[in-house]
C-alpha cells in the first residue's frame, strides 16, 4: 500500500464509495486457491517416493525429494496474490550431489526430475573422487514421520482481503491524521505447505507462516524529511495476528515522536577519531547477523561460496572451533531454528533435521559453527574431540523447492547482560562518545571489516547533544566486539529479522536475531562524505 | 490424482513453445469475466547450472519454472495475481484474484496500467538466442570444471565457480476495453561462466567472469586460468598509504562502478523526468521549479569527460533487450552530455502530447577509446589497478559519491609495471567525479551481468541480458580512504 498523501485521499474516498460493491464480494473475497491436495495426502507422498525410488535404483547412496506449495499475500504489493508449487529432487552419487526442480507435481514428473538429478551428479563423477559424509539423523527427538503447523491464530489466507487491507488502511488514516506522518505501509503474508522425504524413511511435513508487517514512514521536521520504520513487525512465523495484536498505533506515535526529538538536535559534520560508542539493540542485531551470523555458516568457512555469497574470517573452522576469540568474555551468542515465532522457526529443516538451540560463541570463544548434514559430517573430528556426536543443527534452507538447500543462518540471541542497562541508560554513562541508533551494517566478503551506518549522534555528559551527518563506523569484526565493555539487560533486548543473501543462484533467507544494546570502548568513526 | 499440470506444454528442454504459449493465452482470454484491460504474461524458463568449490564439483542443477501472470483494470481499478500452474483451475483462479482486486479497487486508477494498447510492433528486436547456449550439456560443464579445478589443485590453491546455461520465453498478450488483442513471444538464452581461486589460508583471490547469452562467445578456461593467475599475483600483498591514486579500472570494475548512475538503489528512480525526485538529491537535475512544480533537468549540460558516451540499441546485438513499448534506442550521454533520461507513458501523453515513453534498462555501451591496457599500463609512473568492487553504497545521491571495497586483487604500478600486489582498500569515489577525470579509455568488451533468474521474469523484457559493454579507464585522482584485512 504505497500511499503517497494523494493516493492516499482517494483510498479514503473509495472506502465510502466502495461499501456496496464490497457486499456481493465479500464471501468470495480470501486469497484465491484452485483446489488442491492437503500436502499430508498420501497421493504426494507416492509422488515424492516415485523419485526416491527411481533414484535410489539408479543408484544414488541417498536421496531426497521436497515438494512445496508457497502462497503469498502482499498487501500493497504488484502483484499481491502469488502461487507457486514446486518440486525438487536432490541425490547423491558417489559423493557428488545432483538436483532437478520444476512446478509440476506428477509421478512421471517426479521419475524424470530423478533421472536428471542422477545425470547431473554422474556428470562429475567420471573425474576426481568426492567424499561427502552425511551426519547421522540420531539426535534426541529426531523424528523422522511426522506433521507440523506453525502456531497461529488467525490465517490471513481464510480471512477475508478487504478486512485485512482495511487494517492497514485504518492504521495509515491513524498515522497520517494522529502522527502527522506519510506512511508507506503493507505487509507480506506466506503459508508455505511442505513435504520432505528421503531415501532414509524420512516423511515429514511441515504448514508453515510468515507474516511480516512494513510500517514505513516519513516525519518532517522544520523543512527536513527523515523515512523510519517499525521494527517490531519484522518477519515472525506467526499469522495475521501477529501484526493486529501489537499497540501499533502507540508505536507509530512514539516512533513519530521519537525521530522528531533526533531531527531537533543540531546537525553537525563529524569529528573524526575514536570514540566510545554505544550501539542500540536495532543496531547490534544488523552486527550479529552480518558478522558471527554468516561468518558461522560452515559452508562459508569452508569455501562453498567462495564465488558467491562471501566467505569467512574462519578460516580453518576444524582448529579454530574452541580456540578462536570471537569477542570479549561477555560475548555469548546462541543460535536456534526452533524459537516461538522465530523468523527461521520450522519443525524440521531442508533436511529433515529437527533443529536444537546450540551455542555459537561462548564467553567470547568460537564455540560451533552452524551446519546441515554434510556440514555437521565435516566436523566430525571436532565434536569426536568434545566427546559429542556430529549431529546437523538443522540449518538448510530454501526458499522454495525449486532451490537447492543450503547452509542458512538460525536464529540468533546474544545472552543480555547481568544488569538492568537500557540503551539510554548506557548512554547516561559515556562523558564524551558516540551513539548509533538503527544502524545497517555492510561487510567485506570475509565479514572480517565492515562499515556500521545509520542514525548517529555525538553525546556529552551522558546525553545525545547533536545529530552527525555522513558518518559510519569503521570496524575489524573480532576487535569489535572484544570491545565490548557493557551489554544492556534482559529489558532492553530486541527481536528483529534479518535477510542475508548467499548461493548461486542467489537467494536469501530471513532469521530472527535478538540484539542488545552495546558499548565498544574505542570504535573509529569516518566521514563518509569526505574522500582521501 | 487429477493431472494438474499440462506436461505436454513444456518442451524438452523445459521452455514453452509459442505454439503452447499462445493456447495459455487465449485460454485466460476465454476465461475473462470482465469487459476491461487485461494484459496477461506467460513466461517459462530452463536453467542448467554446476556450481564447485574446495576443487570439487558441489551441486549440479537442473531447473524449470513457469509464470502466469494476471494484470487487469475494470471501472479504472487495478488487479494482478500470479501463479506457475497452467491448468484450467489455476488459471479461473489468477484470473479471478485479478479482477476481484479490480472492482475492489474500482475508481482508483493504477497508475502504470495503460489505458490504451501501446504499439510494440516498431520497436527493434535484437537476437537474444543460441543453440549452443540451449544445447549445452551438463556433462560438458563438467568438463569444464574438471579443468578448472585441476589447474587450481596443481598449485595447491582452491577453486570455486559456477556454471550455467539457461533459456526463458515470454508471451505477453493485451486485451483493450475494444477487444484490441496484442500478442507478442520472446525468448532468450544467456550463459554464464565466473571462477574464484583462492589460496587455501584465505590470503589471496582472484577472479574472472563473463555473461553472454551464447557459450560459443565465453572462453571458459581461459577464465578458469586468468582467475588463477590473478589469485597468484595478489599473493603476498603489501599495506600502502590510503590516499588519492592514478587508477587503472579493469572492465569489470568500471560497470560496477558506474552502475549507480543508472540505479542508485531509492524508490524514486533518480533518472525519471517527472518523477518526484527532483531536488539536491538528484545528479540529472538542477532542482525544481515551483512555479511548474517541475524538475529541471541537466539534459543539454556536460556533465562528464566528453570523450564519454553512453547509449542502449536494441538492435545492437550484443546488447540485447526484447521487443516492449519504451524499450527503443536511447543515447543516456553523448560525448559527455546529458542527452536521455526515462519518463513513463503518462508523462509523454501528458507533458510531450505524444504516444511515447522511455523505460530504465540495464543493459549499456559505454564507448572506448583505442588505449590497449598494456599501453594503460606502461604509461603509469605510480597507479592502482583495480580488479573489482564489493558492497559499493551510494553515501550521496546529489553527487553518487559511494563507498565499498575492492575484492580479488589490487595492484600497484610503478614505473609502467604492476610491481606488487597490495591490501584491498575502502574507496570514497563518486562514477561522475571520476568520469571527469578520465585519462584514458581502452577497448570496450562486454563483462560478467548475470540476469538474476527466476525472480526477474516478469521484468524480463527490459533486463533481457542485462548485458554491459565498457572500456577499461584511466583515471586520477581516484580516492582510496583506508586499508581493509578482506582477500
Amino acid at each position: 500500500m504505497l500511499f503517497s498523501r494523494r493516493k492516499f485521499v482517494q483510498v479514503g474516498v473509495n472506502l465510502t464509495a466502495g461499501t456496496a460493491l464490497s457486499k456481493q464480494l465479500l464471501a468470495s473475497s480470501t486469497v484465491h486457491r484452485a483446489a488442491r491436495h492437503e500436502i499430508q495426502d498420501p497421493i504426494i507422498k507416492d509422488i515424492g517416493d516415485a523419485a526416491l525410488q527411481v533414484a535410489n535404483s539408479a543408484g544414488a547412496v541417498y536421496a531426497d525429494a521436497r515438494l512445496d506449495h508457497t502462497y503469498e499475500y502482499v498487501v500493497g504489493g504488484r502483484p499481491p496474490e502469488k502461487e507457486s508449487m514446486s518440486f525438487g529432487v536432490r541425490v547423491l552419487v558417489d559423493g557428488y550431489w545432483g538436483f532437478a526442480s520444476s512446478p509440476i507435481w506428477s509421478k512421471e514428473e517426479a521419475a524424470r526430475l530423478a533421472r536428471a538429478a542422477i545425470r547431473n551428479a554422474r556428470a562429475n563423477t567420471v573425474g576426481k573422487a568426492r567424499h561427502a559424509e552425511l551426519a547421522p539423523l540420531s539426535g534426541v527427538g529426531q523424528e523422522l514421520v511426522g506433521h507440523w503447523s506453525t502456531p497461529i491464530i488467525d490465517d490471513p489466507f481464510t480471512m477475508s482481503m478487504e478486512e485485512i487491507d482495511d487494517f492497514f488502511q485504518g492504521i495509515a488514516t491513524y498515522a497520517v491524521n494522529s502522527c502527522g506522518v506519510n506512511p508507506n505501509f503493507g505487509a507480506t503474508f506466506l503459508k508455505q505447505d511442505k513435504l520432505f522425504a528421503s531415501t532414509l524413511g524420512q516423511y515429514v511435513t511441515q504448514q508453515l507462516y510468515q507474516a511480516t508487517g512494513n510500517f514505513k514512514f516519513s516525519v518532517q521536521h522544520k523543512g527536513a524529511e527523515v523515512v523510519t520504520a517499525l521494527d517490531t513487525t519484522t518477519t515472525a512465523s506467526a499469522g495475521f495476528e501477529y501484526i493486529r495484536d501489537q499497540p501499533l498505533r502507540d508505536q507509530i506515535k512514539e516512533l513519530a515522536e521519537e525521530t522528531r526529538a533526533d531531527m531537533s538536535l543540531p546537525v553537525v559534520p563529524v569529528d573524526v577519531g575514536r570514540y566510545e560508542t554505544v550501539l542500540d539493540a536495532n543496531t547490534v542485531t544488523s552486527l550479529l547477523s552480518e558478522t558471527i551470523g554468516v561468518a558461522t555458516e560452515l559452508d562459508r568457512a569452508l569455501g562453498y561460496e567462495a564465488n558467491a555469497g562471501g566467505t569467512s574470517y574462519i578460516v580453518n573452522p576444524l582448529e579454530m572451533i574452541g580456540t578462536l576469540r570471537i569477542g570479549s568474555p561477555e560475548l555469548t551468542v546462541t543460535a536456534n531454528r526452533n524459537e516461538v515465532r522465530g523468523a527461521a522457526t520450522v519443525q524440521w529443516d531442508d533436511e529433515g533435521v529437527v533443529p536444537r538451540e546450540f551455542i555459537l560463541v561462548k564467553d567470547g570463544l568460537l564455540n560451533d559453527m552452524q551446519t546441515d548434514r554434510e556440514g555437521a559430517g565435516f566436523l566430525e573430528d571436532v565434536y569426536k574431540r568434545q566427546k559429542m556426536t556430529s549431529q546437523s543443527y538443522g540449518c538448510s534452507y530454501a526458499p522454495n523447492s525449486g532451490f537447492v538447500p543450503l547452509t542458512h543462518s538460525a536464529n540468533l540471541k546474544i545472552k543480555p547482560g547481568v544488569g538492568n542497562e537500557s540503551f539510554e541508560s548506557l548512554v547516561g554513562q559515556v562523558d564524551k562518545g558516540i551513539a548509533f541508533k538503527r544502524s545497517g551494517v555492510d561487510m567485506d566478503y570475509q565479514q572480517s571489516s565492515g562499515l556500521l551506518f545509520g542514525q548517529a549522534f555525538n553525546v556529552k555528559n551522558g546525553k545525545r547533544i547533536s545529530r552527525i551527518v555522513g558518518t559510519a563506523l569503521l570496524f575489524r569484526t573480532p576487535e569489535l566486539w572484544n570491545s565490548i565493555t557493557a551489554i544492556g539487560g534482559q529489558a532492553s533486548s530486541k527481536r528483529i529479522a534479518k535477510n542475508t543473501f548467499k548461493g548461486q543462484p542467489a537467494r536469501d533467507a530471513s532469521h530472527s536475531v535478538t540484539g542488545v544494546p552495546i558499548v565498544l570502548k574505542e570504535a573509529t568513526v569516518i566521514d563518509t562524505l569526505r574522500k582521501a | 490424482m487429477k493431472q494438474i499440470y499440462p506436461e505436454s506444454f513444456i518442451s524438452d528442454h523445459g521452455m514453452m513453445s509459442k505454439e503452447n504459449t499462445e493456447r495459455i493465452l487465449s485460454r485466460l482470454h476465454e476465461l475473462r469475466e470482465r469487459q476491461g484491460i487485461y494484459r496477461f504474461s506467460v513466461s517459462s524458463a530452463w536453467g542448467s547450472d554446476i556450481r564447485w568449490a574446495r576443487n570439487r564439483a558441489s551441486m549440479t542443477s537442473d531447473r524449470r519454472t513457469v509464470q502466469v501472470m494476471v494484470f487487469c483494470e475494470i471501472a479504472g481499478g487495478g488487479g494482478s495475481a500470479v501463479t506457475n500452474q497452467i491448468d484450467s483451475d489455476s488459471l479461473k483462479g489468477v484470473l479471478q484474484s485479478a479482477e476481484r482486486q479490480s472492482l475492489r479497487k474500482a475508481d482508483q486508477r493504477a497508475v502504470d496500467i495503460p489505458m490504451e494498447l501501446s504499439h510494440v510492433s516498431t520497436i527493434p528486436r535484437t537476437i537474444t538466442w543460441s543453440d549452443t547456449t540451449i544445447n549445452r550439456t551438463v556433462e560438458e560443464s563438467a568438463n569444464v570444471v574438471q579443468y578448472a579445478t585441476s589447474l587450481a589443485e596443481e598449485q595447491d590453491l582452491l577453486s570455486a565457480g559456477y556454471i550455467e546455461s539457461h533459456g526463458m520465453t515470454v508471451g505477453s498478450s493485451s486485451i483493450d476495453i475494444y477487444d484490441r488483442v496484442q500478442q507478442s513471444y520472446s525468448a532468450m538464452t544467456q550463459a554464464q561462466c565466473s571462477s574464484t581461486v583462492r589460496h587455501p589460508q584465505g590470503t589471496a583471490s582472484g577472479w574472472a567472469g563473463l555473461a553472454r547469452y551464447d557459450f560459443d562467445r565465453i572462453d571458459e578456461k581461459a577464465l578458469a586460468a586468468q582467475s588463477m593467475e590473478k589469485c597468484i599475483a595478489s599473493l603476498n600483498p603489501v599495506r600502502i598509504e590510503p590516499g588519492r591514486y592514478t587508477t587503472i579500472l579493469e572492465p569489470q570494475a568500471v560497470a560496477e562502478f558506474i552502475h549507480p548512475m543508472f540505479d542508485s538503489g531509492d524508490s524514486h528512480p533518480a533518472m525519471r523526468i517527472g518523477g518526484e525526485n527532483h531536488g539536491p538529491s538528484n545528479p540529472y537535475f538542477l532542482g525544481r521549479d515551483q512555479s511548474v512544480s517541475r524538475g529541471i533537468s541537466k539534459i543539454g549540460l556536460k556533465i562528464v569527460d566528453e570523450r564519454i558516451t553512453i547509449s542502449h540499441d536494441p538492435a545492437d546485438s550484443e546488447l540485447g533487450i526484447l521487443a516492449a513499448p519504451g524499450l527503443g534506442p536511447v543515447t543516456w550521454i553523448d560525448k559527455g552530455v546529458l542527452t536521455g533520461l526515462t519518463y513513463t507513458r503518462d508523462y509523454g501523453l501528458v507533458e510531450l502530447n505524444e504516444d511515447s515513453e522511455v523505460h530504465r534498462r540495464m543493459s549499456f555501451r559505454m564507448e572506448g577509446g583505442n588505449t590497449s591496457f598494456d599501453e594503460m599500463i606502461a604509461g603509469t609512473q605510480r597507479g592502482l589497478l583495480i580488479s573489482r568492487f564489493y558492497k559499493l553504497r551510494v553515501v550521496d545521491r546529489g553527487s553518487l559519491l559511494m563507498t565499498g571495497v575492492t575484492r580479488d586483487g589490487l595492484w600497484l604500478i610503478e614505473d609502467g609495471k604492476i610491481s606488487k600486489a597490495v591490501r584491498n582498500f575502502r574507496i570514497n569515489e563518486s562514477p561522475l567525479f571520476a568520469l571527469n577525470n578520465v585519462e584514458q579509455l581502452g577497448v570496450a568488451t562486454p563483462v560478467y551481468r548475470p540476469f538474476p533468474w527466476p525472480e526477474l521474469a516478469p521484468l524480463f523484457q527490459q533486463h533481457a541480458l542485462s548485458q554491459v559493454i565498457v572500456p577499461p579507464i584511466k583515471v586520477n585522482d581516484f580516492s582510496f580512504t583506508a586499508s581493509i584485512d578482506a582477500i
